[in-house]
Parts: structure tokens; C-alpha cells; sequence
């Protein structure tokens, strides 16, 4: 088994280390392009310069786009049954995450809400009603 | 309008295909380039093209430009290590034409080979490594998300949600490809599969279950292509290649889900048929990559022989199984043949194009189409196969 590099993280002085030096923070911004204001996905940052970027909070909002449950154990870290889900945000910039099982059974198409849990995981929750 | 075909597949072979853990990447493409030029009727001395697939569950290379030196070739006017993914060995098919159509080498080998399972591994933990969907290194394994099982298993919850389809959905396809499995001799699944077995087979990441991924094998599978007009030694018909694509799209299966948008599997599509002269409706046969049973009714869709959503009622009625309209991956395909990446696809392609499919030939083969797919079907590669030199 190829265990996770603990060390594996975006190169410094990237847009995708300044994303994630945000949600190190527990905070949530999203990259926008500085010359047309189009939001950035996250999973092409790598196209750009950090000069390129400006930085909004994100409203976090979203809707869960795809939701899986783990069964087989790949990781001592991680004890099945566990969920993996992709969150649209608002914004139009997907994750992917984790969503919270309590109060509800999270559905595909239902609407979540970004938080940090203690672990200081960005993960999603239903919102509430 | 009489078009041509661009090149011919005139043998095929493999290595021993196992289970086990067993002889080496080279050793095992030995095997196959030996079988394969015997079948194609040529000595290994006739060959002057070499082109190696290398599977990208590699950390480092094991099949390099020194497996030259591991049979008694004569000099080699191209040798080359192809690797775009799943999509490696019709890269090597397309290659390995162009290589001819241009002179550099007349009788050309293209060999794939791959031990996924080995003496301190399982074929699982070979797959096993964090996925990367978001491009960010270090997140994903954050949130336990692992193999190449984790975006295929988000995109079928997506491609479910979307069209509203239940728990079986994807099982009518893992039962029509054990349908043709049981004709091959060759494939691995042989025994019955009913919808209820289906349904209780274990989850591995919901939505997909054991019986809707492939079956890793260790093996190798070698073609040797040459020149359309060059005469057959082989005791079997060529296959004859009459076009191909590529199609390498800002979309994987995952996120054109998410984001409503297509994948490039249709650009493939549309460059091999267009190369060829054919329209989608000539296709007599579909040899698709179908790691994953999701993926088989997505590429159904993606590459334009179903209307989006209606793969699964499509092969529910029967329709890819033997007997029915479009016969889909006629050897088992990857979940119940066995898994050796693009070459499964290709060669079934390649048996039934030359009639030597024994009890699964499908009568009207005038025309196979075969596809790669890899990443989480976001880099695509077609072919189109037929007995036919020239097309009428």
C-alpha cells in the first residue's frame, strides 16, 4: 500500500499553497483570475502566479454534487465506513470533502455548509432549513 | 467512395495471463512479442519497430528500450516506451502506423505488460494510491480517498443521481459482459451471474461493488502491424485498422458530471469515424475499456452509441449482450475476462475483426470499434477494426 506522504503539500509561493494555508487558518477563500473575475477551480491553480489571483472569502455554501461510502480500509487513518463527497460552492468552484452523517443522511443534491472540524478539516454539513 | 485501410494487425499474442505473482514485466512481454509474431506468420528478425506500452501503475520503469536487447532483433528502425494512461495501447496502435505509412519501419510490435499483482502486494494495494482530483497535493489523502477506484466511485454516484437510477444499475452490464465471458475460454469470471448475486456482492466504495471492477491479471499482450497491402503470412485474416482518434478533453467522466459539460470521448470518436468514412451506425461491435461497470454504460454514452442516461436501459433490454444489437466487449471484456489496461479491449478487437472468435464470434463484424480511456476517462483513444482491406 502507498501510504499518504504526510510531507506531500503545494509548492510554496503557489496559489494552490496560499489556498491551503487559508484552510490551514480555517478559513475558506476561493482564487478569482485578477484580469477577467472569473472564479478559478481549485484543481487548475496550478496555471497561475499568485499575481494572477485575488482572494474572496467564500459564502460557503454548496450543493453535494457525489457522495461515496467507503468500505474496504486503505489506511489505518481511516476506518471504514466513511464518506467522500464533491461540493459545488456557490461560487461554481468544486471540493472535494467529507459531509457530515448527523442530524441527516446526506443525499446527492442536498444542500451543505462549509465548517472545520476538530481535527481542522474543512468538511460540509446539511444546511440548516 | 472505396477508402482504404491506413495500416493491418496481422498477429496477435500474449504471455501466460495469472493470478499469481510471477515472471517479470519484460519477461512476461517476451512471451507475448514471440507469440505474436508467430501468429502473425514472421520470424523476429522480420520486425524493425518496437514500440513498449508501460502501465502507469509504475513508481519506475520496468519495461525500457533495453527489452531491445531481450530477443534477437535486427537492427530497429523505431523503439520507443509509450504511456498516456489507460489510453497507452491504441496510442501504440496509432504509432506504430504512422511509423509505416512514413517508411520507418515496415513490420512494427506494439507489447503492453503489467504485474499489478506481486509476492508483497495484492493487485488492490497496486491501485491503491491517494487519488488526485483536486490537483492539491496532500488533500485528498486528508480525507481518505484513495485509488483509482475513488473518482470513478464518485462519478458513478453523480451519473446515478442524475438520471435516477437505483441500486442495480450498474449490474445489468457486469451480467451481459459474464455473458460473454462464459463464450471465451480465455477470460477468468466463467460462472453464472445473476442480478441477485450481483446485488449481494460486497461494496468496495459505494456506489460500486467487487462485481462492478475489473480483474487485474498479470500478463502481457503483443500486435504486430505492418503496411495494409502487405501480403498475410498469418494463418488467420488481418485486422485491418481503418481510423483512429485521440481525444484529450478539459473534462474527466467526474467533472463534466458535476459541471454539466462532455468529456473529448466524442472528438475520438468523430476522428475515427471520420478517417474511416463511417458513421456511427456502421459500428457492428464496441470494444470498450470498462475498468469499472460504470464505466463501460458511461463510455456507451460518452462516445455517442447511446443518448445520455439510456446506457443502462439500453443494456438492461439486452441489447450488448450475445444476440443483441450492439455486441459490447464480446470476450468478457475487463471485469470478466481480465484486466490487462487497453490491450483487453484491443485484442478481442482484433479476434473478432478476423473471425477467430470461436464460440462468441458475432456473426456481423464488419466493422469494431475498440476505446482506451484513462485518468477517470478524461484522455481517450479510439480505433476502428474490420476484415475488411478496403472499404466499399
Amino acid at each position: 500500500m502507498t501510504a499518504p506522504a504526510a510531507t506531500d503539500h503545494p509548492s510554496p509561493g503557489t496559489p494552490a499553497a496560499q489556498f491551503t494555508e487559508f484552510i490551514a487558518k480555517q478559513e475558506l477563500w476561493l482564487p478569482y483570475r485578477k484580469d477577467s473575475g472569473a472564479v478559478v477551480q481549485i484543481g487548475t491553480l496550478e496555471n497561475y502566479t499568485l499575481d494572477e489571483i485575488v482572494w474572496k472569502r467564500a459564502s460557503g455554501h454548496g450543493t453535494l454534487s457525489a457522495l461515496t461510502v467507503y468500505h474496504r480500509k486503505y489506511d489505518e487513518s481511516f476506518v471504514p465506513p466513511y464518506n467522500v463527497a464533491i461540493i459545488t460552492l456557490r461560487e461554481g468552484p468544486f471540493l472535494l470533502s467529507t459531509v457530515l452523517e448527523d442530524p441527516i443522511p446526506p443525499h446527492i443534491g442536498m444542500a451543505v455548509t462549509a465548517e472545520f472540524d476538530a481535527n481542522g478539516r474543512l468538511v460540509f454539513a446539511p444546511a440548516a432549513t | 467512395m472505396n477508402r482504404k485501410a491506413a495500416s493491418a494487425v496481422q498477429g496477435w499474442g500474449t504471455s501466460v495471463l495469472s493470478r499469481q505473482a510471477g515472471p517479470t514485466i519484460a519477461g512476461l512481454a517476451r512471451d507475448a512479442v514471440v507469440a505474436a509474431v508467430a501468429d502473425a506468420g514472421l520470424e523476429v528478425k522480420d520486425i524493425d519497430g518496437l514500440i513498449l506500452c508501460q502501465s502507469d501503475t509504475l513508481t519506475t520503469p520496468e519495461l525500457t528500450i533495453a527489452f531491445r536487447h531481450c530477443l534477437d532483433f535486427e537492427t530497429l528502425g523505431l523503439l520507443v516506451i509509450d504511456e498516456g494512461k489507460g489510453t497507452t495501447m491504441l496510442q501504440a496502435l496509432q504509432h506504430a502506423t504512422m511509423s509505416i505509412n512514413t517508411g520507418m519501419a515496415k513490420n512494427v510490435v506494439c507489447v503492453f505488460s503489467d504485474t499489478p499483482i506481486r509476492h508483497d502486494r495484492g493487485a488492490g494495494e497496486s491501485f491503491a494510491r491517494p487519488s488526485n482530483i483536486m490537483n492539491l497535493p496532500g488533500w485528498e489523502a486528508g480525507y481518505g480517498s484513495f485509488g483509482a477506484m475513488a473518482a470513478y466511485a464518485l462519478a458513478a454516484s453523480a451519473y446515478k443521481a442524475k438520471y435516477g437510477l437505483g441500486d442495480d444499475a450498474f449490474g445489468a452490464y457486469a451480467i451481459a459482459c459474464r455473458k460473454w465471458a462464459q463464450r471465451n475460454p480465455a477470460a477468468f469470471m466463467q460462472t453464472d451471474l445473476t442480478m441477485d448475486d450481483y446485488i449481494a456482492a460486497k461494496f468496495i466504495v459505494e456506489p460500486l461493488r467487487l462485481l462492478d471492477c475489473a480483474l487485474p491479471v498479470n500478463g502481457a499482450v503483443a500486435f504486430v502491424l505492418s503496411a495494409a497491402d502487405q501480403a498475410t503470412k498469418s494463418d488467420h485474416a488481418p485486422a485491418y485498422l481503418h481510423g483512429f482518434g485521440q481525444g484529450h478533453g478539459r473534462h474527466s467522466a467526474l467533472t463534466a458530471l458535476v459541471m454539466d459539460d462532455d468529456t473529448a470521448a466524442g472528438y475520438a470518436t468523430q476522428q475515427a469515424l471520420s478517417m474511416a468514412g463511417l458513421d456511427y451506425r456502421d459500428v457492428d461491435i464496441c470494444q470498450l475499456y470498462d475498468a469499472f461497470s460504470f464505466s463501460g454504460l458511461f463510455a456507451l454514452e460518452d462516445f455517442g452509441f447511446c443518448e445520455r442516461g439510456n446506457a443502462p436501459a439500453f443494456v438492461a433490454a439486452g441489447e450488448t449482450s450475445p444476440g443483441g444489437a450492439l455486441p459490447v466487449n464480446t470476450g468478457g471484456g475487463q471485469l470478466s475476462g481480465f484486466y490487462l489496461q487497453g490491450a483487453t479491449p484491443l485484442l478481442e478487437a482484433a479476434i473478432q475483426a478476423s473471425g477467430t472468435g470461436g464460440e462468441r464470434q458475432v456473426d456481423r463484424h464488419d466493422v469494431v470499434f475498440v476505446s482506451n480511456s484513462g485518468g477517470c476517462l478524461e484522455y481517450h483513444a479510439t480505433a476502428l477494426l474490420s476484415p475488411h482491406q478496403v472499404l466499399a
